[in-house]
Order: C-alpha cells, then sequence, then structure tokens
C-alpha cells in the first residue's frame, strides 16, 4: 500500500509528467487554433480550454479526440505544485527558478478564475441615446414585463435554457400565470408571410394571439462565427388558472414586445439579449471615426460619453478610445466597434474580479527569470575567467551580465515614463529627463566595459547609488504624486526600480570583488567571484 | 601580410556597400526622371515620394523594381512612373502585368510566349481581354477570400492591379488626350463660353454646340479623376490647418468651375505630361525643380523625409546585405577547413558590417515612419534576422570557431530573402490600424517577443549545424560539439526568457486595451506555443530526459514552432493578428517544416552511422 502511494507521488511529482504535459499542452493550443477556422474563438475556448474532455462531433457523435485544457492545466497544477511541495529546499542559487514556477501556478489559477467567475457583455449606444444596462454577446431571456404603473416596470427573467424543455411549465409566485414552451428554435429567422424566403423551409407556426400569426418562422443552423450571434426563436403558451391566454411568438429579431392584459394588469412578452442593469447610466454623446487621409484605415475611433448616476454623485463626461477604456464600478469599459455609419458605438463591458492576479503573478515570474539568469551570468563570467586560469582579456559575459541589468534598468524607467506620461507637465519633462541620462550612463557604462576601461569600476559603483537615489525619489513620488499611479501600476514601478537597483548594486559589488587592478589592462584573472558571491 | 586580410575584406565589403549609396546620374539633355520621382504625394495616408509608389507598385505587378525592355536596357522606377503618369500610351506598351497562371492566361487569350520573360504582359495587351476579366471578377468577388481557389486568386490579383494601373494614370492629368496642356489651357480660356453654352443647353434654349459638348467632356474626364485617381498630389494652400488635407487633381480641375483659374500644380502636371512626351529636358526640369521649390516652402519637413526616403529606396541596404550575409558565410564555412583564425575572423567583420548595415536601414525606416522597428510582418522579418545576427556576433566573440558566424549568415540572408517576399505586397512603410496604435506597446511587447523569436530560430539553426556537421562531415569533434551545446542551451534560456516576457507583456497590453488578459487569439497561441516548447527542452535537459542529439533535434523541432507562430497563424485568416498571406507562402511553409523534419530524422539515426560519430566524444568520456 505504502509502495503504492511513493508510487503514486512520484508520478507526479516526475519531470517526465512535467515534459509531457508541456508537450500535450502545446499540441492543445496548437489544434485549437487549428480549429477557430471553422468555429468562433468563443465555442473553441468551450470545446478546448474550458473543457476536460474535448469532444467532436463526428456524424452526429460526440467522440472524446483529447485532453481538454481544465485536464491538462489541471495535471500541470498538481504537478508543479506536488513537485515544489515534494523538493522545496530554499536555496539563494535556486530561489529565482522558484519564484518563476510560483508566479506559474498563480497564472493558471487566476486563468481558471477569470474563466470561472469574468462577465463580458456589450453595450450598444446610439448618439444622444442613454443606457442603463449591457447586453450579454451570447445568452438571451425571456423577459415578462408588468408594464402597468406609469412610473416604473417590473421585470420577470426567464433564461433561454428553461425555454428549450419543450411542455414544462414555468411557474414563479411573481407571475399571475404559468408559461409553457410549446416550439424552440436556437437560431431562426423571423420574416412576415408574404416575404419569406423560398429557398428556407419554414417551421409550423402555432401562435394565435399578437402579430405571431402573421410571421413565418425558418429554423437556421447554430453559428459558431466570432462575428455572428445566434437569433432564437420560440412560441411560448400562457396559462392562466382560468384557461389559456393564447400561444405568442417571440424572438430576438422582434424588436416590439407582445403586449396582452390579465388580471387588471398590462403585460408585454419579448425575447431578448440577456440584460445587466447598473446602478448608473451612460449617454453616448458623440462618436468619431478618423481615417487616414485618402485610405479606409481606421486612424482612431472613439466615443464621448456622459456617466450618471440616480444619486446625483457621479455626472460627467468620458473619452473612451482604443487602448483607454473606463473603469467605474468594478467594471471596465472598452470601445470595441461602431456600427450605424458612425453613429453607434459598441463598447464591450467586462468585469473580472481577478483581473490583478495575472499582473501580481508576471512580476514574481519577472523576477525570478532576471534572478536566475542574472545569476547564471555572473557565475559563467567568473568561471570562464577563473576556472581557464586565462586572462580575461575578452570577458564579454561580464559586459552580457551588466548590459542586461542596464537593459532592464532602462526598461524600469521606460515603464515608469509611460505612466508619468499620462501625467501633464513635469512628471513626465523629468522622466524624460531621467531617461535621457540613465540612457547615457548605461551607455558609456557598456563601452567602458567592452573596451576595459579603468573608469568603469567607480562609475558602476556611482550608478548603484543613484539608482538608490532613484529608488527613494519613484517610491515617494508614487505615494505623495496622487492619482496617476494606480494601485498595480505603482507597486509595478518600484518594483522593477527596487529590482534592478538591487541588481546594480550587486554588479557593482562583484566587480569590486574582483581583482581587477590589471584586469582593465587586459592581463589579470577574476578572483573567485563564484565564491564570493556564493 | 595575412593578418591584414580580415581587414581587406571589411574594407572591400564597406566599398561595396559604399557604391550603393551612389546616386545615378541623368544624362544632362534628357528630362530628370530622378527629380521627377522625388516630388512628394499623399498616398495611403503619408506623404511619399512618386519614387516609392513606383518602387511598390512595379514589385506588386511584377515581383520586381525595374522594368527591363525587350532590347535589354532597363526603365528605372522613376522613369516607369513617369510614363504612366505623363505618357499613357507609351506606359501601355510596357509589359509588367506578371500572369503566371495558365488558364488566366488562356481566358485573356493570350501565349506565354507573347509576354517578356514568358510571364509579363503590357496593358495593351491585355485591353481586349478585361471585360472577360472583369465578368471573371464579379463571379469570384462573393467567395471568401481564404476559400478561393489559385485561379480565382489570380483573377482577383490581376484585376486589381489592372485598376490600380488605371488609377495611377488618372492621377496627375486628364487620361486619353493628346495634349492636355493645349486642352487645359484652351478649358481656361473658352471657361466663360462653355457655361454659358452648357446653361442653355439645360435650359432647352438654342445655344453653342460644339462649346457645349468639349465642356461637358472635359468635366467628366475630371470627374472621373476626381472619383478614381490613386494619388492626392495637389498639397494644400497655406490657410489650410490640416497637413494631410491633400487633393485630388481631378477635385482641383473641378473647382475651375467656381474660381475660373486652373489651379497652378494641375496646371504644372499637364506642362510636365507636354514636356515629356515631347522630351524637352529644360523645360521639364524647370517646372519640377520649381514645383519642389513650392512644396518645399510650406512641406520642407515632410520633404527632409521623402527625399530620404528615395535615397534609402535607391541604396536599398536590404538587397546589399543579402550580398553580405552570403559572403560571410561563405569564408566562414571556409574557415572550418583552412585558415580558421584569417578567415574566420573576415567572417565575422563581414558580419559584423551587415549587422551595422541592417540597424542602419531599420533605423531609417524607424524615423522615416516615426514608430519602433516592428509595425507589420515584414519589419517582423528584418528585425527576426536582425536579432539573430547581433546574437552570433556576441556567440562568436565568446566561442570564436567560425559556427556563429556562418549561422548568423544563413539567418541573415534568409531573413532579408523572407523580407523581401513580403514586400510583394505593396508599400512597406504603412500606416497603423487603430487597434495596434501604441507607441509604447509596440516598443516593449512587439520588440521583445520579436526578439523571443529571433533566438528560437538562432538556437533551431545552431542545432541543425550541429546536425549536418555531425552527420556528413567529419567537422564534429568533441571541442566543436561541445561549443554548439553550450551555444544552444544558452540560446535557449535568452529564448525562453523574452518570449515569456514578451507573451505576458502582450496579455498586459490585451488586458489594458480590450479588458481580458488572454484571449486564445491564434497569435497570441503561436507565442504560447514557443514559450511552451522551449520551456520543454529546457525541463528534458535539467531532467536529463534526452542525449544530446535528442536535444539537438527538440532545438530543430524549435524551427517548425516558430514560423508556424510567426506566419502559420496568419494562414488562418482570423483574429486581430492577421496581416493576410499569399499561398505561395504556405507552400513554402510546408517546404521549410519538411526540411527540419528531414534535420530531426538525421539527428536520431545511431551515433556510429554518423560520420562524426566517435569523434563527438570527448577524451574522457561523460
Amino acid at each position: 500500500m505504502r509502495e503504492l502511494y511513493r508510487e503514486f507521488v512520484r508520478f507526479f511529482v516526475s519531470l517526465q509528467l512535467t515534459v509531457a504535459l508541456l508537450a500535450l499542452s502545446a499540441l492543445l493550443v496548437f489544434l485549437a487554433t487549428i480549429d477557430q477556422v471553422h468555429l468562433g474563438i468563443w465555442a473553441v475556448q468551450e470545446k478546448w480550454f474550458k473543457s476536460f474532455i474535448v469532444l467532436q462531433d463526428f456524424k452526429g457523435f460526440p467522440i472524446p479526440i483529447f485532453p481538454g485544457g481544465y485536464f491538462i492545466g489541471g495535471l500541470l497544477l498538481l504537478n508543479l505544485v506536488a513537485a515544489h511541495a515534494k523538493r522545496f529546499v530554499f536555496t539563494w542559487k535556486k530561489a529565482g527558478i522558484q519564484l518563476v514556477h510560483f508566479g506559474l501556478i498563480l497564472l493558471l489559477l487566476g486563468e481558471l478564475f477569470t474563466g470561472l467567475f469574468q462577465e463580458e457583455y456589450q453595450m450598444r449606444l446610439d448618439e444622444g441615446q442613454t443606457r442603463n444596462y449591457s447586453e450579454s454577446w451570447r445568452y438571451n431571456e425571456l423577459a415578462v414585463v408588468d408594464t402597468t404603473s406609469p412610473s416604473e416596470d417590473v421585470m420577470t427573467v426567464i433564461p433561454e435554457k428553461r425555454l428549450a424543455r419543450l411542455g414544462a411549465e414555468i411557474t414563479t409566485p411573481a407571475l399571475p400565470f404559468r408559461i409553457i414552451p410549446r416550439a424552440y428554435y436556437p437560431n431562426a429567422a423571423i420574416s412576415t408571410k408574404e416575404q419569406a424566403p423560398p429557398m428556407l423551409k419554414a417551421a409550423e407556426n402555432t401562435s394565435n394571439r399578437g402579430l405571431g400569426p402573421r410571421f413565418s418562422i425558418a429554423p437556421l443552423a447554430m453559428t459558431y462565427k466570432h462575428d455572428q450571434r445566434n437569433l432564437p426563436a420560440a412560441l411560448v403558451e400562457i396559462v392562466s388558472p382560468e384557461g389559456s391566454l393564447g400561444v405568442f411568438l417571440v424572438s430576438t429579431m422582434l424588436v416590439e414586445p407582445e403586449r396582452f392584459s390579465y388580471a387588471g394588469r398590462e403585460w408585454s412578452l419579448s425575447l431578448r439579449f440577456e440584460r445587466a442593469y447598473k446602478p448608473y447610466a451612460l449617454t453616448l454623446l458623440d462618436f468619431t471615426h478618423d481615417r487616414y487621409a485618402g485610405t479606409d484605415i481606421p486612424k482612431n475611433f472613439s466615443s464621448r460619453v456622459r456617466l450618471t448616476t440616480p444619486d446625483g454623485v457621479n455626472d460627467r463626461e468620458v473619452l473612451i478610445f482604443m487602448n483607454n477604456p473606463l473603469r467605474h464600478d468594478g467594471m471596465t469599459f472598452y470601445q470595441a466597434g461602431f456600427d450605424n455609419n458612425d453613429r453607434t458605438t459598441v463598447l464591450q463591458v467586462v468585469r473580472n474580479p481577478s483581473w490583478v492576479i495575472p499582473y501580481i503573478s508576471c512580476l514574481l515570474m519577472a523576477v525570478g527569470l532576471f534572478w536566475q539568469f542574472g545569476w547564471h551570468l555572473l557565475l559563467f563570467t567568473a568561471r570562464r575567467g577563473s576556472d581557464l586560469g586565462q586572462p580575461v582579456a575578452t570577458a564579454p559575459g561580464a559586459v552580457v551580465a551588466a548590459g542586461l541589468v542596464l537593459a532592464l534598468r532602462l526598461m524600469a524607467g521606460l515603464v515608469g515614463l509611460w505612466v508619468t506620461a499620462s501625467a501633464d507637465g513635469t512628471p513626465a519633462t523629468i522622466g524624460l529627463a531621467v531617461l535621457l541620462a540613465e540612457f547615457v550612463l548605461c551607455g558609456a557604462l557598456l563601452v567602458g566595459l567592452a573596451a576595459r576601461r579603468a573608469w568603469t569600476r567607480p562609475l558602476l559603483a556611482f550608478y548603484a547609488w543613484v539608482s538608490l537615489a532613484l529608488l527613494g525619489g519613484v517610491i515617494a513620488y508614487g505615494f505623495l504624486g496622487g492619482d496617476i499611479y494606480d494601485a498595480i501600476l505603482r507597486w509595478i514601478v518600484i518594483g522593477l526600480h527596487a529590482l534592478t537597483a538591487a541588481a546594480l548594486l550587486a554588479l557593482a559589488r562583484a566587480f569590486a570583488r574582483v581583482d581587477v587592478s590589471d584586469w582593465f589592462s587586459s592581463r589579470a584573472t577574476v578572483v573567485q567571484t563564484s565564491q564570493a558571491s556564493a | 601580410m595575412k593578418k591584414l586580410i580580415p581587414l581587406f575584406i571589411l574594407l572591400l565589403g564597406l566599398l561595396y556597400i559604399g557604391s550603393t549609396l551612389r546616386q545615378p546620374e541623368v544624362a544632362a539633355d534628357s528630362p530628370d526622371h530622378l527629380a521627377f520621382g522625388r516630388l512628394p504625394v499623399l498616398v495611403g495616408g503619408r506623404i511619399k515620394p512618386l519614387d516609392t509608389v513606383a518602387r511598390t507598385t512595379l514589385l506588386q505587378f511584377q515581383g520586381r523594381q525595374t522594368v527591363r525592355l525587350a532590347d535589354g536596357t532597363k526603365l528605372a522606377p522613376s522613369q516607369w512612373i513617369a510614363e504612366v503618369l505623363l505618357d499613357e500610351k507609351k506606359a501601355n506598351s510596357r509589359q509588367v502585368f506578371e500572369i503566371v497562371h495558365p488558364d488566366l492566361l488562356a481566358l485573356l487569350k493570350l501565349q506565354d510566349t507573347d509576354g517578356a520573360g514568358k510571364k509579363r504582359f503590357s496593358y495593351d495587351q491585355l485591353a481586349p481581354g478585361l471585360e472577360e476579366l472583369e465578368r471573371q471578377a464579379a463571379i469570384v468577388q462573393p467567395i471568401e477570400a481564404q476559400r478561393r481557389t489559385a485561379f480565382q486568386r489570380a483573377v482577383i490579383a490581376l484585376r486589381d492591379n489592372i485598376s490600380l494601373y488605371v488609377r495611377l494614370q488618372a492621377s496627375l492629368v486628364p487620361p486619353d488626350l493628346p495634349a492636355p496642356l493645349e486642352a487645359l489651357r484652351e478649358f481656361q480660356d473658352n471657361l466663360s463660353t462653355g457655361i454659358a453654352a452648357v446653361r442653355l443647353r439645360q435650359q432647352g434654349q438654342p445655344h453653342n454646340e460644339e462649346a457645349a459638348k468639349r465642356v461637358m467632356e472635359l468635366a467628366s474626364r475630371f470627374d472621373f479623376m476626381a472619383k478614381n485617381a490613386y494619388l492626392m498630389p495637389i498639397p494644400p494652400d497655406d490657410s489650410e490647418k490640416d497637413d494631410a488635407a491633400w487633393q485630388k487633381t481631378g477635385q482641383a480641375l473641378l473647382e475651375t468651375f467656381q474660381t475660373g483659374n486652373i489651379e497652378a500644380h494641375a496646371f504644372s502636371y499637364a506642362g510636365l505630361a507636354y514636356a515629356w512626351r515631347a522630351q524637352k529636358a529644360d523645360e521639364f526640369n524647370t517646372i519640377v525643380n520649381l514645383l519642389q521649390k513650392e512644396i518645399n516652402q510650406r512641406f520642407s519637413a515632410q520633404l527632409v523625409k521623402v527625399n530620404a526616403e528615395q535615397r534609402f529606396k535607391h541604396a536599398a541596404p536590404f538587397y546589399s546585405g543579402m550580398v553580405v550575409f552570403v559572403a560571410s558565410l561563405l569564408l566562414a564555412v571556409f574557415s572550418w577547413l583552412r585558415w580558421p583564425d584569417v578567415l574566420g575572423r573576415s567572417a565575422f567583420n563581414l558580419l559584423a558590417l551587415g549587422f551595422v548595415l541592417m540597424s542602419a536601414g531599420i533605423l531609417t525606416r524607424m524615423w522615416l515612419e516615426g514608430r519602433p522597428p516592428v509595425t507589420n510582418l515584414y519589419s517582423s522579418a528584418l528585425f527576426v534576422a536582425w536579432g539573430s545576427v547581433g546574437l552570433c556576433l556576441i556567440l562568436e566573440k565568446i566561442h570564436p570557431r567560425g559556427l556563429a558566424s556562418a549561422v548568423g549568415g544563413v539567418i541573415g540572408f534568409s531573413g532579408l530573402i523572407i523580407a523581401h517576399h513580403l514586400s510583394l505586397s505593396g508599400d512597406t512603410l504603412e500606416m497603423m490600424r487603430a487597434v495596434l496604435d501604441s507607441n509604447f506597446w509596440l516598443a516593449t511587447h512587439v520588440v521583445i517577443i520579436t526578439i523571443g523569436y529571433s533566438a528560437t530560430y538562432l538556437a533551431g539553426f545552431l542545432a541543425a549545424l550541429y546536425i549536418l556537421r555531425g552527420a556528413f562531415t567529419r567537422g564534429l569533434d568533441a571541442d566543436t560539439a561541445g561549443a554548439i551545446e553550450r551555444m544552444v542551451y544558452g540560446v535557449i534560456c535568452f529564448a525562453t526568457l523574452f518570449s515569456l516576457v514578451g507573451t505576458i507583456l502582450g496579455g498586459i497590453w490585451a488586458d489594458q486595451s480590450w479588458g481580458r488578459f488572454w484571449g486564445w487569439d491564434p497569435k497570441e497561441n503561436g507565442a504560447l506555443i514557443i514559450v511552451l516548447w522551449n520551456a520543454l527542452i529546457l525541463h528534458v535537459r535539467w531532467g536529463k530526459l534526452a542525449g544530446i542529439r535528442g536535444l539537438m533535434a527538440l532545438a530543430v523541432f524549435g524551427n517548425i514552432v516558430t514560423s508556424w507562430s510567426w506566419f502559420g497563424t496568419n494562414l488562418l485568416g482570423v483574429g486581430l493578428h492577421s496581416y493576410g498571406f499569399t499561398d505561395r507562402g504556405f507552400w513554402a511553409l510546408v517546404f521549410f517544416a519538411a526540411s527540419q523534419l528531414v534535420l530531426i530524422g538525421l539527428a536520431v539515426i545511431p551515433r556510429l552511422r554518423w560520420r562524426s560519430g566517435a569523434l563527438t566524444l570527448p577524451a574522457a568520456s561523460r
């Protein structure tokens, strides 16, 4: 029994399993991408990634063809966690790689949470229109609305999938009648009987109230293309305790709801895109769409909207454009598209409570990677010098290591600049000036290292101290400078600066310990940097 | 003496590159078509020289930038564009439309022997079949681009080329007039009579039939130009704030009906047409100079770029780069056989020269465009090659054995060849779509991920070198094998780092812009597969799950993975990143993948069957 358990553990912590899973996931991603030619991205995700087993429809029979994303991802997660739990021993040398894997675990978990909790809606606004709800791109609902009161509507909504259970009564205390689905078509074209296209075969229309009998229903195949949606239709019977009120035709293609009165109240009935109501409203003031002169290539498109809440706390204008969404109340509104001769904007509305997880895991992985590879490069440099016992006349490793650190340093500066650039004026100017100065300094250092100039060492030390001072500045600005930093970015910028400052200090120390008195005159050895740093 | 050879080779390379910078001269007594080629026009959203229009159009029509005549002489691009814009009769007889599909030739009732080089035909030759071509195109048009057959694609391509050609011809002077300058002058002189005649005619009163007819005929030509012209060659006047408010000649000519005077630029272009057709060099050159000066007053900043672009296109650094890289490859390969030191350093020098040349070319493009280096598929090919060559220089410094130089030569050359084929689809300095318009992310995510491609390819090519030398030569001794092994490992670490960081940055961009960190877009998936593959190789090595040749085979497979991610995803024609791609590209990709599979096959045959077999084992067996 114990042996079996050990065998079990050995399997789950083994590197062979890791490699096999990596190969499988590469293959899974490849096959799923190929499948996108036939299916839209959404359907591919459901079929390949958000599943345990990938089922391929083969002449009507679902045949399992590949382990799904949840299966492979889950095993990979298990493998990662198990291997690290079993073998975890903290050493500085391995800290980097452990950090990378920890980041990876977090990333996988983050994607799982995103898959589970993310909600995506769309909001279509014509110019001048105000809406306080967004609509689903996938799901539909049957809305039964009590419109008796002139000041407010009372809505009862029934998910589309309930309509698929034909004959199953839908009852709710909110409604004085029962609803019985009589027919359901997941995708259908509705047209007046005179205009019905002859090539489409119409289904039987048993509706007997409202406008329904005037229409013809032509069932269509479900579409999975990323730019098309299914437009379902259904025949529903409303049955009161006194008897049937009639069979109504509902479809997302019909704009006007069916209306009837019962028990002294006015009701409307419609099948519509699933709505998510919000405690605030957006009004589209203006949509602009520029093209490059003489072409159809879009240069930019942007929506000027007014955001209002009933309590009057919010009443402001916002400009939403590409790469610049509106974030409000846990929702993010992105410029997704446009329609109707540039008079209608389409906003993508996303709510993703776990959106910060990828950022944190990325930061962990970045730190881990630079730690690991920086460590190796330094080691490599030192070893090349010392174990050959040769002159380090060409110690390109040192130059490469320094170059890597300096490049990272510039990247930190660049991110900082990007963040500050969104604020006007001084911060950006100062940031740019500092970045330029650092650029010059790094260039000088690289040249100095490559040409083995004696001034490189003091300059490196100087730069290390400067970077510490800059870190102080960044921290101070990050907390006092106000609104241009959002919380995550602040930590990314500070983290990158701290990381690079530390790397620079380590580099300066490494060079200080090396006996470089002759190194710079090109005929000496590096003394045991590896030992010193280990 | 021998020590000087590398320097001498470098000097030779420098001389060669210097020679490409020289501008050709035009004989003093003939119209200066080069100056004409430097005239700026607005097209595709930016101001560019006519020369660039000529080159990109010719590349698109026939895959090369010059027109070869029956007698063996060549027309420069600027000469050709001058003919197209100013002397349509002559231009119509130039054989510039490449047609290779036999069914399409049959449709147009042409024999391949009718064409220059058996495949290039003139507009005059095609003219009788245009109606049929139009009919076929109308049939094909509704079919989705990916589902078209080779014949259907050829029909659409030719139809598009012809329509581009006709639109070009309507850009400067009214088409189909024997003497445009005369016609415009007469039009202006008799404008009031003509307009009066037209008014009377509309009111059904007696009028000057002749005058009315002439005015209306010209007006319909202007209207055609205003609707269809490809170029916008009339710059806005000083009062206009928007620099992009250039006009088509047709619009300017139609405005004559309000102003009573023909717009100066439009008139100058007609003058150019007159001077070009009569080959009056003095008048032609004077008008070109005047135009240059006049436009320079307001657009001097843009003209600096326009002139630089014309020189850049003429010097064609990416073509001379191919020569330099091939030379470097040859020298490096010979260095394995003889004089390793001298030839090795010569190869290194040439590789460094090629790197500098490419850097200069890429920097020029960045300056012209005002963008980070990678903005489209074409520039990514340049950048991938550039990155690999740069890494090879570093590797060669660490292990000076002529190995990295050879691989650098191969990758540099192939990258430039690929770039050339990608440039056939049109202007490579195109405007960025709004979705991608973010210099920050283009500078970070795109650059880093592209370096990741570079490194993965480099590892794959180094591994291929290992396999080829090991299987077919006795040159793979233990030292060389060890050096390549270390290089491959180092480069794969580097590749993992960059592709992972690049992919993650892409995720952050997507989250910032579209509200999702990961969307399973084909290009995103491609990047992910590269990361997974590199991680797999590293884990195989750390776990010692494969021998050295197994690792090399995995690294070679990385070439297929990267190619698929880079180009294959574009073949699918779906997703945010698809930029369009041809079926020729598809077969090239299949061929490349097959060749890599052969290499992998070589890697798995037993070591003793390798010619270097036993040699790869170090003296103290590991």
